[in-house]
């Protein structure tokens, strides 16, 4: 009887949520045990720093904060319509498991990937942005196991059109060569730090030396990118050879120096049959910090930070200061196939990420660090982007009127003028849209919330309009649109009392909009 | 230009000397007296002439000729007797009572991404602490204003860390395009523009009222900066089209010499920090041409700027630093090329009441060692530091709860001040 509930709602969503999924992997939904551990070690946490949470988040909080990290980005009017007046206890891992299985979770979670990956300097990545993400949204769709995921990315081998995973490669090589490959793989896919000791030994870790870093870049000495000979990116080719040697230059006497692979202060093994890079595929994926790593990442998204923070900073293997959590989580990621979806539903069913992010008895800064509130965070540029198409319903009037594969290609071309205001850091925790002045003068006067709010032929103004006479129902609608919530009283007199005064003219509603959908409460993430 | 706004932390983060200049007396005063540091009025501006990739310094200001290291260039005598710069930077040679030179300044991070952030904060990054950089430093210590206090040109800086995103640089990608975005699109007229601000301060501070954090808080003085931005005459500082055809000439068609002429009319302006990127010099292939062709944009653009700032009497109250990420080696790869070398990189400054006409460190005759009177970057930075004005030894907190000094050690180099 729940499976035709189920399925009634997915259709009713289906109409709001653009595009079909691609054919979705089976849905693991064993994940109530690792909610349960998430909570219990969370409260022994507070208990022992004497905080206490604060209260579970209402429903507007959870559908719009789980909306955003899953999806990428904020629940239509529909949809916080409909899931403010549904009754049914299981909504919420209703609502997890609908994102989780839509083709927004996909397009969400490739530009996240995407962006940990090769970053968002749209110079630096144009390759990366053609091949790779088409690889990246493949594996997301398809269910691939992050394992696999890893060891494809880093024994990419063969032509770009055909393999985009060296995508990921050629743009961490372009920069700064097979030391720049060594230091991103160990950064993105362990947490290691190690590109701090290609000039000199690791300035605070002792764990890791100079021989440490070229002993980890001799893996990729083998390593080339062949160019595409007039043929355009496409044909750029990453081989093996058989021969090369990274030499070490050492930091006192300027001596160069062989250095026999290393990893992690272990001596390397290269099997008789396999590649260098195989080798470490294997190595990578076969190391603790693998699983840690990318659960660290995964909750560090969806509690605005890492179990253990920064999150691409773990110190080393078996690190005895790794809390409890990440180790469990790890464990419980590599038994179940490195499901990444499968992860996440944990994360998102736990009640510990079901907080308000407003209260919390105790010092603010262990609340904040212990995870006792929801975190207030930025949105990430294309969260920022697909949440101002979704509220205004912008992508729909797109739609209407060039055909969905037409406003594909639309919606990318605008958010690439989006991505012009930020810079490219990729040692940095996370681009996001923070609100400074540049990035509010593009909010407020660019063409998005502009020409989004204005658009006629479906816009989510327009249906407002429509759907009623009445000018307090409408201001409902569109805070729903904006915020997933009704407004207060005040806010609704407040409101009216400005429409009142331009005699409810259309741009007076246009106006009441465009406030609501630049406020910060609109661009954050909480 | 008073700014009324500033803060009682940003006073004291300004030490003693800029609060005299600035207005600001009495109580506050007695707390941070340095009168010793605070001899001279501290600049009012900062610009920053960066060389993205890391400049040759042997082919640049501490030329090698005839030596197996020296390269292709010759090497031409400067208006001070016995400082000689590379023939390709001509009319900066003429200028060198202007300029000090810094030859042996010194650092260990030779991979990009960590000596960027070093040069910009005077920290080499590490993990959890968000160090704010030179720029933001300087425009958070001024408080708001009508303009951005820290403008990138031509790059894009580098981000304000702890200070949060109000002092984040605000970018300029092309000084040659006109900015975009600072006005509404043509429905919106002031009116209904004015109406929204209120509509939406309003619900911020609703929003505010529940959710009493940095990050939200943030936000209203962002918005606030924003709209005056829109509002302001200062804008006009942008618009490069406005400056005569004579003026445009003397920096040249180029980049960077359109973003160094934009530095000088925004330092008009009241921004009291902007930087300008040169990119390229990363010459690891082909090294001789490459920076033969950006001496001439640079020597064009750096004496242009100098001959403006002094001329309009700017001068002596602009600090102008000339840096990038490293040096490069002495010794020519099979390329032509150089390699990274932070052991040894060049700094040049500029105004500010400095004393200039002078070299500050020798290197040996090959230029592959250090002779003497190395610069490390916390000297350098405490340097520009209290020259801006700064309080060096002022602690932030990092997120995390950890202390940050504003510079880290270091000893101001006495030769400059």
């Amino acid at each position: 009887m729940r499976w035709i509930l189920a399925l009634g709602g997915l259709i009713a969503l289906a109409l709001t949520l653009r595009s079909e999924a691609a054919a979705p992997p089976p849905l693991a939904t064993d994940t109530a045990e690792t909610s349960a551990l998430i909570d219990t070690l969370l409260e022994k946490e507070w208990a022992d720093a004497h905080v206490k949470p604060a209260a579970p988040a209402t429903d507007s909080e959870y559908l719009r904060r789980v909306t955003l990290d899953l999806a990428g980005r904020i629940p239509s009017e529909d949809e916080a319509r409909a899931f403010l007046a549904d009754t049914n206890p299981q909504k919420r891992t209703q609502l997890v498991d609908r994102l989780l299985t839509s083709a927004d979770f996909n397009r969400h979670w490739t530009d996240v990937y995407m962006a940990l990956l090769v970053g968002r300097d749209l110079k630096q990545v144009a390759p990366a942005r053609q091949f790779l993400k088409p690889y990246l949204e493949n594996a997301l769709a398809s269910g691939k196991s992050y394992k696999q995921l890893a060891t494809e990315l880093i024994t990419a081998t063969g032509r770009l059109d055909q393999h985009g995973e060296g995508a990921f490669l050629l743009k961490q090589a372009r920069l700064n060569g097979p030391e720049g490959a060594a230091a991103s793989t160990a950064r993105i896919f362990l947490g290691v730090q190690i590109g701090c000791a290609q000039c000199h030994d690791h300035p605070y870790d002792d764990r890791y030396k100079q021989t440490d870093f070229y002993g980890l870049t001799n893996y990729f000495a083998h390593t080339r990118v062949k160019n595409g000979m007039g043929e355009g990116p496409a044909a750029i080719r990453i081989v093996d050879t058989a021969f090369g040697d990274i030499k070490m230059k050492k930091h006192d006497t300027g001596e160069l120096v062989h250095v026999p692979m290393r990893f992690l202060g272990r001596e390397a093994s290269v099997g008789f049959t396999e590649t260098r890079r195989e080798a470490l595929a294997r190595a990578v994926t076969g190391s603790d910090l693998f699983a840690k790593e990318a659960v660290n990442f995964l909750w560090a998204q969806l509690f605005g930070h890492g179990l253990v923070d920064p999150f691409d900073d773990l110190g080393g293997e078996r690190d005895p200061h790794h809390p409890p959590l990440l180790t469990k989580l790890a464990e419980d990621f590599a038994s179940h196939g490195y499901d990444v979806r499968r992860t996440l539903r944990a994360m998102a069913l736990s009640k510990s990420y079901a907080l308000s992010s407003v209260g919390g008895e105790g010092d603010a800064k262990s609340i904040d660090r212990l995870f006792a509130r929801a975190a207030v965070r930025s949105m990430q540029p294309e969260q920022l982007f697909r949440s101002l198409l979704t509220a205004t319903g912008f992508d729909d009037v797109i739609a209407a009127r060039f055909g969905e594969e037409e406003a594909e290609k639309r919606i990318e071309q605008g958010l690439k003028q989006y991505l012009f205001v930020f810079n490219d850091d990729e040692m940095s925790e996370v681009n996001a849209f923070n609100g400074n002045v540049a990035q509010a003068l593009v909010l407020i006067n660019g063409r998005m919330t502009n020409q989004g709010i204005r658009a006629r032929g479906g816009s989510t103004l327009d249906r407002v309009m429509e759907a009623s006479k009445d000018r307090a129902t409408r201001i409902d609608a569109l805070f729903l649109a904006a915020y997933a919530r009704p407004p207060t009283e005040d806010e609704r007199k407040q409101m009216l009392a400005y429409l009142d005064d331009k005699y409810g003219s259309r741009a007076a509603y246009e106006d009441v909009f465009h406030a609501l959908l630049t406020s910060t409460e609109a661009i954050t993430n909480h | 230009m008073i700014d009324d706004t500033l803060s009682r932390r940003s006073v004291l983060r300004l030490g003693a000397a800029s609060a005299l200049a600035y207005g600001i007396g009495g109580a506050l005063l007695s707390r941070r007296a340095r009168a010793a540091e605070a001899k001279k009025l501290p600049a009012k501006a900062c610009i920053l002439l960066y060389m993205e990739g890391g400049p040759s310094q042997l082919d640049t200001w501490d030329p090698k000729p005839g030596q197996v290291t020296g390269g292709t260039f010759k090497a031409i005598e400067s208006a001070v007797s016995g400082i000689r710069v590379s023939e390709h930077l001509p009319l900066l040679a003429a200028r060198m009572k202007q300029l000090a030179v810094l030859r042996t300044v010194t650092s260990k991070e030779g991979n990009h991404q960590r000596a960027r952030h070093l040069m910009h904060c005077g920290y080499p990054p590490q993990g959890g602490a968000a160090h704010p950089s030179l720029g933001s430093l300087v425009a958070e210590s001024r408080g708001t204003r009508e303009l951005p206090g820290y403008v990138a040109i031509g790059g894009p800086g580098e981000d304000a860390g702890l200070l949060g995103a109000a002092w984040a640089p605000f970018p300029v990608r092309d000084p040659g395009q006109p900015l975009k975005f600072l006005q509404p699109p043509d429905e919106v007229d002031e009116q209904r523009f004015r109406a929204r601000a209120d509509l939406r301060s309003m619900l911020d501070r609703n929003y505010a009222k529940t959710h009493p954090l940095p990050i939200v808080t943030g936000q209203l003085a962002v918005e606030q900066q924003a709209t005056a931005m829109m509002h302001s005459k200062g804008v006009d500082a942008f618009h490069l089209e406005k400056e005569p055809q004579k003026a445009r000439d003397a920096y040249g068609d180029t980049a960077f010499g359109r973003g160094c002429l934009m530095a000088r009319r925004l330092v008009e302006a009241g921004v009291p920090f902007i930087e300008v990127t040169q990119r390229g010099w990363d010459t690891h292939k082909d090294n001789f041409n490459t920076v033969k062709n950006l001496s001439g944009d640079l020597d064009r653009g750096m004496s242009a700027l100098l001959d403006d700032l002094s001329s309009r009497g700017l001068l002596d109250s602009t600090l102008v630093v000339w840096m990038g990420d490293f040096g490069r080696t002495p010794a020519i790869n099979h390329d032509a090329g150089r390699d990274h070398f932070p052991q040894i990189s060049n700094v040049v400054l500029a105004g500010a009441g400095l004393h200039t006409g002078q070299v500050i460190g020798n290197t040996d005759e090959e230029g592959r060692e250090i002779h003497d009177r190395p610069v490390m970057v916390p000297d350098l930075f405490r340097t520009i530091a209290v020259t801006m004005g700064l309080d060096p030894d002022f602690v932030h907190e990092s997120v995390q709860g950890r202390p940050i000094k504003v510079v880290d050690g270091g000893t101001v180099i006495r030769e400059l001040v």
